[in-house]
């Protein structure tokens, strides 16, 4: 299977860290768009115009064209980026941003007054998360409820450490050369079996 | 017939083709077949290993797997019956023999060259001679005859030659009469013989020992299979299918193994002592594996047990301390006070007990039996040593096999209970035997209870030649004794106990039948006989009067199982099974 | 908003499991491939209609919409292909029945040329006939193994012409490679020692 962290063309993860909605608002008229025309700024009074949440890649689009200016979102700002700093174990990644560390790199790498912040708060939280990331992989057999704050990303590294402390576990006590049923169908064969029970 | 020679008779036969080997379900047999397939491993012979339990299912898995197979190895199955006439095989097909069940049948005894038994025949068994058995000469005698009277009859025409004839037909008449005589008579000494000869049901030698010979001849013998061996032995021991002369016996050619195989690490050692190189030699000795001889008691489980349930449970400290009455209890806090055992060290688990009390432990319990009317609780046995694991005493080993053979369970099928069994034989399942020792004591536990409402409900009824115990189908925890294991150690159990709390001295001639329900269900259950306490030979008629009373009676009995003194039938025909059976054997 | 209906499809494939492949949702790259064809109509429009002021930050962002509903459409195909192939090394040449109803004709075709071209490398590498590179995913202990069989399966034919009927519940000895592709589809089960 193909695996790579690294978002590319085909990244699925990367594509919808892209899809994220960010608060936007627009400087220069845009025409012939239709879903846009009532955003356009009528004055030159830039707190009076109205916000609308697009996704990235359209600001991406329309930052090329200077159209655009676009406030941090939720999870990246001030406030957020303080409560990371002081103990990044204990929040909630998945329910504030499901992409949290994709997204905030694309993030970074537009331009905003507080893209390096950003940048600088991304690595932070990677580093002080990671320790207690690993140690439930090594050393958690069964699913707690946990690991549900845990990121896209942090997920990825999670479910890899833990497969492979599995085996490495079989192999210290078994030894390899055994063979087994392969994984697919397994649960493949679990799946019919829950299937055929939820019917009864 | 028999094969002299296990290596040439036996192995380089089956080792060409693929075998089929068909198992009973006994810890015996399930520890011979773990050897074979050891021994088969080395060579990669090609086999199929189907478990059955019954005749009807022997009979099922061969129509099914007779597919291209040349070769049948029966271990513990079929030694007792006449192969070639159930299974009814083509003439290519060889089947050999292993089993401890006797008497084999005369035909797998006699056959030519198709059933082959591989278990030599003690001077004990007595096996009728084959021309006692068989006469092919008799039938055309007797064709000759009838054509001679057929002449003399068409003949009697010639009136010249009457008084001739009638001569001749006296003298005829004479011979033929004479040799009709002779073959009644040969008839009936024929008939007993084989009524002598297959009366009487018990064990022979261990099969489990036989395949660690074979072993031992191709030199693949190794420690693990040694254990395999003993574990075998001890369990006919403990669950009384032997006596105790023979199982010595065993116990000596045992040592002998023991001797041989466990003394390369002996010799290590010394190596170890002795060099002074300046590379020393991890003495890795107490990893290795290793098989110790000395002489234990008779307490079931009690390594991994408290004492105090141990010496209650187990069949033989029960039996002689009566610890079912009240007194009886007071007995059992009297010797545990004797030994200088406290009370809380007594009820805690024996490996966490004071380590000095443990090592007591076997010097007073020999010091006490004596005083106590506990002869013969020591016997010698075997222990298995693994690094610095718990060690295992062989007995641990066959409580924990037959309670995970038995479990009645509804998730594993009885194939599936094989299979746990023959895996907790294997070093690194572990946990199979653990949990089989959990089992075996709570089935010890509610063994001993149950025997105790017995007695007090006076359920052990006494019937004329035999006392009869039946487990209501309601009790507690019924359903175990729905297989023949277990309810053949009830049934010794109960017996024992019965025995030991009747003054009557006929009691003691006396055996006993035991019935429990089998599959509520269908209604059926189980009748097992064992034999009275005094024989010095286990040996059991109840095959033989099982037989009897279903061919007098036209209740529908089937003696489907390989041990003959088990049987099956419908619940109602019960009572009037057991009357039968009073008349039979009054 | 453009690319919704696209995102959906992705969506439906992040549901489902790694080492399932979901129904070939035919209707929903229709719906897409036709949002790209208007999105182009729409562009070409504007060049025509408005030479002179061009607006080109809709030029643009129809552009990037096209862009994205290709990526995302190519990721749907190029992911469900990468479980395919996984499952041809998982299980085998023959998939299951329920699994090939989920495929479009374009990947059944995908995947039987995928399983020649792997053939006929495996016969190139290797000595004599080649290599099964399927086989051995872990190393051997020994040639011959002790096996289980979980249902009933048959007749199996060994490499000596000899017939097994595998039956439930018996065990078998069998040569490893015989052993190895029965084992991993759940056929047998392996008796650990």
């Amino acid at each position: 299977m193909y695996r790579n962290i690294k978002p590319h063309y085909f990244s699925i993860d990367a594509i919808m860290a892209a899809q994220e909605k960010i608060q936007c608002s627009f400087i220069k008229k845009v025409e012939c768009v239709d879903f846009l025309d009532s955003f356009n700024p009528e004055k030159d009074d830039e707190e009076s115009d109205p916000k609308i949440e697009l996704p990235l890649w359209m600001i991406q689009v329309f930052l090329a064209g200077k159209s655009i200016q676009f406030d941090m979102p939720k999870a990246y700002n001030e406030i957020y980026r303080d409560v990371l700093t002081a103990d990044a174990n204990v929040v909630d990644l998945f329910k504030l941003c499901k992409h949290f560390y994709l997204f905030g790199k694309f993030l970074s790498q537009l331009e905003h007054r507080e893209a390096y912040e950003v940048r600088r708060t991304l690595i932070q939280t990677f580093i002080d998360r990671f320790k207690q990331t690993m140690d439930w992989a090594q050393n958690i057999d069964d699913n707690l409820p946990c690991f549900n704050r845990l990121d896209c990303l942090e997920r990825l590294i999670f479910n890899d450490a833990r497969v492979a402390q599995q085996h490495l576990n079989t192999y210290l006590t078994e030894g390899s050369g055994q063979m087994e049923i392969a994984a697919m169908i397994l649960n493949y064969r679990k799946r019919k079996m829950h299937e055929s029970r939820v019917l009864e | 017939m028999f094969v002299e020679d296990l290596v040439k008779g036996f192995y380089d036969i089956i080792s060409k083709n693929k075998i089929l080997i068909l198992v009973n379900y006994d810890v015996d047999a399930i520890c011979a077949v773990k050897i074979l397939q050891c021994i088969l491993r080395f060579d990669n012979i090609v086999y199929v290993l189907v478990p059955v339990k019954t005749v009807s299912e022997l009979k099922k898995a061969f129509e099914e797997q007779k597919v291209d197979v040349k070769y049948v190895v029966l271990i513990n199955c079929g030694g007792t019956l006449d192969i070639i006439e159930i299974l009814e095989p083509e003439e290519n097909i060889t089947f050999f023999v292993v089993d401890s069940h006797r008497p084999t049948d005369i035909c797998n005894i006699y056959s030519s060259s198709q059933v082959r038994v591989l278990t030599p025949p003690d001077d004990e068994e007595k096996i009728p001679d084959f021309e006692d058995i068989f006469n092919e000469n008799e039938s055309s005698d007797e064709d000759v005859d009838s054509d001679e009277l057929d002449e003399e009859e068409s003949d009697i025409v010639n009136v010249n030659s009457v008084e001739e004839q009638q001569n001749k037909r006296r003298k005829l008449d004479q011979t033929t009469l004479v040799k009709r005589r002779e073959r009644r008579r040969w008839e009936e000494n024929r008939k007993k013989l084989l009524f002598d000869y297959t009366q009487f049901s018990y064990y022979g030698r261990s099969a489990a020992m036989l395949m660690f010979d074979l072993a031992w001849k191709l030199h693949r013998e190794s420690v693990d299979l040694l254990w395999w061996g003993i574990v075998g032995v001890t369990e006919q021991y403990i669950l009384g299918k032997t006596e105790r002369m023979r199982y010595l016996r065993e116990v000596e050619l045992i040592a002998g193994h023991i001797g041989r195989i466990c003394d390369s690490t002996a010799i290590n050692d010394d190596e170890d002592n002795m060099s002074q190189s300046s590379m020393p030699k991890p003495s890795n000795t107490s990893t290795h594996v290793r098989i110790e001889s000395e002489k234990d008691l008779l307490l079931a489980l009690y390594r991994h047990w408290t004492i105090e349930c141990s010496l209650r449970y187990s069949m033989f400290t029960a039996v002689s301390l009566k610890l079912w009455t009240i007194k009886g209890e007071k007995r059992l806090k009297q010797i545990l006070a004797e030994m200088g055992l406290p009370l809380a060290e007594s009820r805690q688990m024996y490996h966490s007990m004071d380590l000095s009390l443990r090592k007591q432990f076997y010097g007073m319990m020999e010091k006490i039996s004596n005083t106590h009317n506990l002869l013969q609780m020591t016997y010698p046995s075997f222990m298995l040593h693994q690094g610095f694991k718990t060690r295992y005493q062989c007995a641990d080993y066959v409580y924990s096999m037959v309670a995970t053979l038995e479990t009645n369970s509804r998730e594993s099928s009885p194939t599936q209970c094989f299979y746990n069994t023959m895996d907790s034989l294997s070093r690194s399942k572990k946990d199979f035997l653990d949990q089989g020792i959990e089992k075996a004591k709570w089935i010890l536990s509610n063994m001993f209870r149950h025997v105790q409402a017995a007695l007090d409900m006076r359920q052990v009824i006494l019937a004329g030649p035999f006392y009869y115990l039946i487990v209501q189908e309601g009790t507690l925890h019924s359903q175990h004794y729905s297989n023949p294991h277990c309810l053949i150690m009830l049934a010794s159990f109960a017996l024992r106990a019965q025995v030991a709390s009747s003054r009557k001295i006929k009691a003691t001639r006396l055996p006993l039948i035991a019935s429990a329900t089998l599959d509520s269900d269908q209604d059926t259950c189980l009748v097992v006989g064992i034999p009275p306490i005094t024989e010095s030979m286990p040996r059991s008629f109840f095959g033989k009067a099982f037989e009897q009373v279903s061919n007098k009676t036209n209740i529908e009995v089937s003696l489907d199982y390989f041990d003959s003194s088990i049987a099956k039938m419908q619940t109602k025909d019960r009572p009037k099974f057991f009357d039968a059976l009073t008349a039979l054997l009054s | 908003m453009y690319c919704d209906k696209v995102i959906e499809l992705l969506k439906e494939l992040e549901r489902s499991r790694e080492d399932t492949i979901p129904p070939y949702n035919n209707d929903g790259i229709n719906h897409v491939l036709s949002e790209m064809k208007t999105l182009d109509a729409e562009i070409i429009d504007l060049l025509r209609t408005q030479k002179d002021n061009l607006p080109l930050d809709a030029i643009r962002l129809r552009r990037a919409a096209i862009e994205r509903n290709k990526r995302c459409l190519l990721t749907y195909i190029w992911t469900r292909i990468q479980r395919l192939k996984e499952m041809r090394w998982e299980i085998g040449a023959i998939l299951p029945s329920d699994v090939r109803q989920n495929l479009s004709q374009s990947e059944i075709e995908w995947f039987n040329n995928y399983c020649k071209t792997l053939v006929s490398y495996m016969k190139t590498i290797g000595p004599d006939t080649g290599l099964n590179l399927t086989q051995d995913t872990k190393p051997p202990k020994s040639l011959y193994t002790e096996v289980r069989s979980l249902v009933d399966a048959g007749k199996l034919e060994l490499e000596s012409g000899e017939v097994l009927i595998l039956r439930k519940n018996s065990q078998y000895m069998l040569s490893r490679s015989q052993a190895e592709p029965l084992i991993r589809q759940g056929v047998l089960e392996q008796v650990r020692q």
